[in-house]
């Protein structure tokens, strides 16, 4: 039997070193791509930009200077996206590397033509993720968005990425969307997805290169800039401000945003800044007819106040607790009212119904956007709830009326 | 399949030296018996010693019951104070029992009237002599007797009770082991004053004789245990033995192993909770590392301290020690498997710092791993066998080398400098340098496999190292216990270290009688449980 032990020791070794380093890739093998830009080209074909990151430049201040640009952006053009990845490296000296793509964008113009045939590639590769977030690049194409240096971020996806993580959080007007947000609204009966607008403000060619980061102000940068709203698989809309807070609000992702309201005849004099909020939808049926309640609770604080106010005066907090409320009903009801319009169900209100009254949907699915949802009967009750007013309660221009 | 003849042939002729050897080292020491005449024994003993110098021989008369006489003693080894005010003076100047004495208790009157000294044999047989003699007592030998007076004087230069170097504790006693057998076992006794505790002493090494005890509380240990490792003590048959390391490695129950199978201790309080809880202390004589039996890995995690500091905090701690022992063991496996398999598994921003830092780099990550924990191996080695004050000037060059010249170099990246050095303090940190050291030959064989498979490597590893753990045994007590086997009560004393008392068992599979150690109801009284505050 001990005779058999250094055969099997030998087997098993030379298992593992046969094998050896499959899928083994060194760092300094690996081109980054953090960004993929999708346009289509004038012959139908696709162009694919890729922005790659120069590690160099991007890291630390110690390591070889970093003087050069942070980014690289190649461009490939095929017919489908595995050939673009594929002619990618015949540009790229590394192995193009997917797993670290944090942003797919998308140029307006295909958007606007259809782009349902681009995500079975994204959601199947196995390196790609499809947490990976997705913006369209609006008025404009991708590559020219990718192009961009953007000077706190180094790396400008980087920026993209966060302006929207911090727009949802803070005004509301943009939600963090990925590519699974988007197949899972490709296919999730009643609902339509929606995906975020970024557009370059100023001139793009200067834009690209290092002059762009050596001034105070930069002769171009990107911002978040709407919200697109899709329809089988196509752009069809753009919604900005209160609309597109509408949207963040009923799926529950707006943290924080503010609400004016006018005072004893002044315009903005009330500022209510949110700083929670809880929407609840309850899909119900009345006298057959499908009806949906839009419950918005939210906590704040009173951020501004313009004009002489008690703010410790129970009565004054009740007509503001009030006044505040039908302004935030119609601003929702008004965000809704503009989708209903146009017959995309981007809430999800038909996914509702799909879970509450599974039976009645089969007969409801079939022209959801062009009839049910626009005919929904919408109620907005919104519920204000003021707890503090911060540092001050009383504005210092009661005072000075006072004197 | 069969062996090639070679090796069975090989086999019987190292049987065949073996026993030449056997036959060849027979007993140095003639089987004589001592005789008569004071002359012929002193001049056979010098003969035997081969007229060593410190061997001192001191003539007398013995004035009590006048006859010559001579006090034979080893320098060094005996106290000499105990041979002039013991031996001599009673010897030279005792005459008060002149009349009582006749050749027959001529001896018994010696030794009880004249000499006082606490311990005191008679011994005929030359190598019994010898053993006494070599051991530091003195040897009274007397005209017209052919048996000799071995009287206790052991004593000479040893090293006084010392803070042991290698276990520190910030709480806890500050004595540890010397290198003498006795002042050890004393150390443990002034600790369990029990009548119970009980010390068999038997000598091993054929030439040294080294004297080899074990110490156990009867009546706690396991009389099985207890018994095997007696048996396998006796059944070493070597030349010398100049450490306990010696005895362990005969003893072990697997040599094949990179972990330890017996515990060791500098500590008198550890060697005396150990033996508390059924094991069995073997002490070496000549060294101050005490050895335990059976051991159980987790105990490797475990200082005294945890026992005297409160119990939530010694529980951080030790899960702090689990933790540490991982690091040291795949800390730069998991870099090698991460940078060179798994980057997608690395944040985006990290993983671009990382590579733009081994951009200059032109080796493998694998080969910056074995060159950095092979310098810091070289490092650590020669800080520890130097000279202090050159160990010290290692290091300094160590950790310019190691920190900076390398970076700048291009040698290696930074990320790996920190690996390397989190993963060497991580090595420190382990309680038990045994433990730390097998951590360390494992890192380098899981950084292979993650070289060559990755994380599948890594956890490969991993399970192997699981699997040979709980192949492990100690004296019979499975290595991995309480956990494998799960015993649920002493699992309050592993990597959890339950208050005292609520450690209410010995562990289980150590002592298998005389479980209970703590008494009912010892829980502290709480305040609120109807007990008022008297202040």
């Amino acid at each position: 039997m001990k005779t058999k032990y250094p055969l099997l020791i030998i087997c098993i070794i030379s298992t593992v070193l046969i094998s050896g380093c499959w899928g083994k890739k060194e760092l300094t093998d690996i081109a980054f791509i953090i960004a993929v830009g999708l346009d289509k080209a004038e012959d139908g074909d696709y162009i694919a930009s890729f922005q790659i990151v120069n590690p160099g430049n991007v890291a630390g201040s110690a390591q070889s200077g970093g003087q050069g640009l942070p980014v690289a952006v190649y461009k490939t053009k095929g017919k489908d996206l595995v050939s673009l990845a594929k002619l990618g490296s015949k540009r790229v000296s590394r192995r193009l590397y997917f797993a670290h793509t944090n942003l797919v964008v998308i140029g307006e113009e295909l958007a606007k033509e259809g782009m349902l045939d681009l995500f079975d590639a994204l959601e199947r590769d196995k390196e790609f993720r499809i947490t990976t977030s997705i913006v369209i690049a609006r008025n404009g194409t991708a590559e020219d968005l990718l192009k961009i240096l953007t000077p706190i971020d180094k790396i400008p996806a980087n920026k993209i990425i966060k302006t929207i993580l911090f727009t949802e959080k803070t005004i509301g007007e943009n939600i963090d969307v990925n590519v699974n947000d988007v197949i899972t609204g490709f296919v999730s009966p009643g609902r339509e997805p929606v995906i975020n607008g970024f557009s370059i403000y100023g001139d793009k060619n200067i834009g690209g290169t290092m002059t762009n980061l050596s001034s105070t102000e930069p002769s171009a940068y990107l911002g978040a800039n709407g919200l697109g709203y899709i329809k089988n698989g196509k752009l069809v809309d753009w919604v900005t401000g209160d609309n597109a807070k509408t949207v963040g609000f009923i799926q529950n992702k707006t943290r924080s945003t503010s609400v004016q309201i006018p005072w004893k005849g002044k315009e903005n004099a009330i500022v209510y800044s949110i700083q929670n909020q809880h929407t609840d939808s309850k899909p119900s049926l009345q006298n057959g007819k499908p009806s949906i309640t839009v419950n918005i609770q939210s906590e704040g604080i009173i951020a501004q106040a313009d004009l002489p106010i008690d703010l410790t005066d129970p009565l004054v907090l009740n007509k503001l607790n009030q006044q505040l409320e039908t302004a935030i009903e119609e601003k929702v009801l008004q965000g809704i009212k503009r989708a209903q319009k146009d017959r995309y169900d981007v809430f999800g209100f038909g996914e509702m119904f799909y879970r509450k009254y599974p039976r009645m949907w089969n007969d409801m699915k079939k022209n959801w956007n062009d009839a049910g949802f626009k005919n929904l009967q919408i109620k907005v009750k919104a519920k204000v709830y003021i707890r503090r007013s911060e540092l001050r309660n009383k504005p210092f221009l009661s005072n000075m009326d006072n004197n | 399949m069969t062996l090639p003849s070679f090796w069975k042939m090989n086999r019987k002729k190292r049987i065949n030296s073996a026993n030449r050897e056997k036959s060849g080292q027979s007993n140095d020491i003639p089987q004589h018996i001592l005789v008569t005449n004071l002359e012929s024994n002193l001049k056979i003993l010098r003969n035997i010693t081969g007229n060593s110098s410190d061997i001192i021989i001191r003539r007398l008369m013995i004035e009590a019951i006048h006859r010559q006489g001579a006090i034979v003693y080893l320098d060094g080894l005996v106290n000499t104070d105990i041979i002039s005010e013991s031996l001599m003076e009673s010897l030279i100047h005792e005459k008060s029992v002149m009349n009582e004495y006749s050749k027959a208790n001529l001896l018994q009157i010696i030794q009880e009237k004249i000499i006082t000294v606490g311990d005191i044999k008679t011994v005929r047989q030359l190598d019994e002599l010898f053993h006494h003699l070599l051991s530091g007592e003195a040897i009274i030998l007397i005209d017209g007797f052919d048996t000799a007076l071995s009287a206790s004087t052991r004593g000479g230069e040893i090293r006084q009770v010392q803070e042991p170097s290698t276990e520190l504790t910030v709480r806890g006693p500050r004595d540890g082991f010397t290198e003498s057998i006795r002042t050890n076992t004393a150390l443990v006794r002034r600790r369990i004053k029990n009548p119970n505790l009980w010390l068999e002493s038997m000598k091993i090494g054929k030439v040294t004789k080294t004297d080899v005890n074990i110490m156990y509380i009867h009546g706690i240990a396991d009389e099985a245990v207890v018994s095997e490792v007696r048996n396998r003590l006796k059944k070493i048959d070597i030349d010398s033995i100049l450490e306990s390391g010696y005895i362990e490695q005969f003893i072990e129950d697997k040599t094949f192993t990179i972990f330890p199978t017996i515990y060791h201790s500098e500590r008198p309080d550890v060697i005396a909770a150990n033996i508390l809880e059924g094991r069995v202390a073997i002490f070496v004589d000549g060294t101050p590392f005490v050895m335990v039996a059976p051991a159980l890995f987790i105990q490797f995690f475990q200082a005294a301290e945890d026992y005297y500091s409160r119990s939530d905090i010694s529980t951080a701690i030790r899960f702090l020690r689990v933790i540490v022992f991982f690091i040291s063991l795949i800390g730069p496996a998991t870099y090698v498997a991460v940078t060179t398999f798994h980057q997608e598994m690395i944040p985006t921003l990290l993983v671009i710092t990382i590579t733009a830092q081994r951009e200059a780099v032109p080796f493998p990550a694998i080969i910056e791993a074995i060159i950095m924990e092979v310098t810091f191996e070289i490092l650590r080695e020669a800080g520890l066998r130097l000279p202090r004050p050159i160990g010290q000037a290692v290091s300094i060059v160590g950790a310019l080398v190691i920190g900076q010249a390398a970076v700048q170099a291009g040698l290696v990246s930074p990320a790996m400098v920190i690996v390397v050095s989190i993963t060497a303090i991580a090595s420190f940190a382990t309680p038990s340098f045994a433990i730390a050291i097998s951590a360390r030959l494992i890192r380098f064989i899981i950084m292979l496999l993650a070289a060559v498979l990755g994380f599948y490597g890594v956890m490969i590893g991993l399970i192997w190292i699981a699997i040979h753990l709980c192949s492990l045994r100690s004296f019979g007590v499975p290595y991995m216990s309480p956990i494998a086997p799960l015993i649920r009560k002493n699992l309050l004393d592993t990597v959890i270290r339950a208050p005292i008392w609520l450690m209410k068992e010995r562990p289980r599979l150590i002592s298998q009688k005389n479980m209970n150690r703590v008494g009912r109801a010892q829980y502290p009284p709480e305040i609120n449980k109807g007990e008022k505050n008297e202040d």
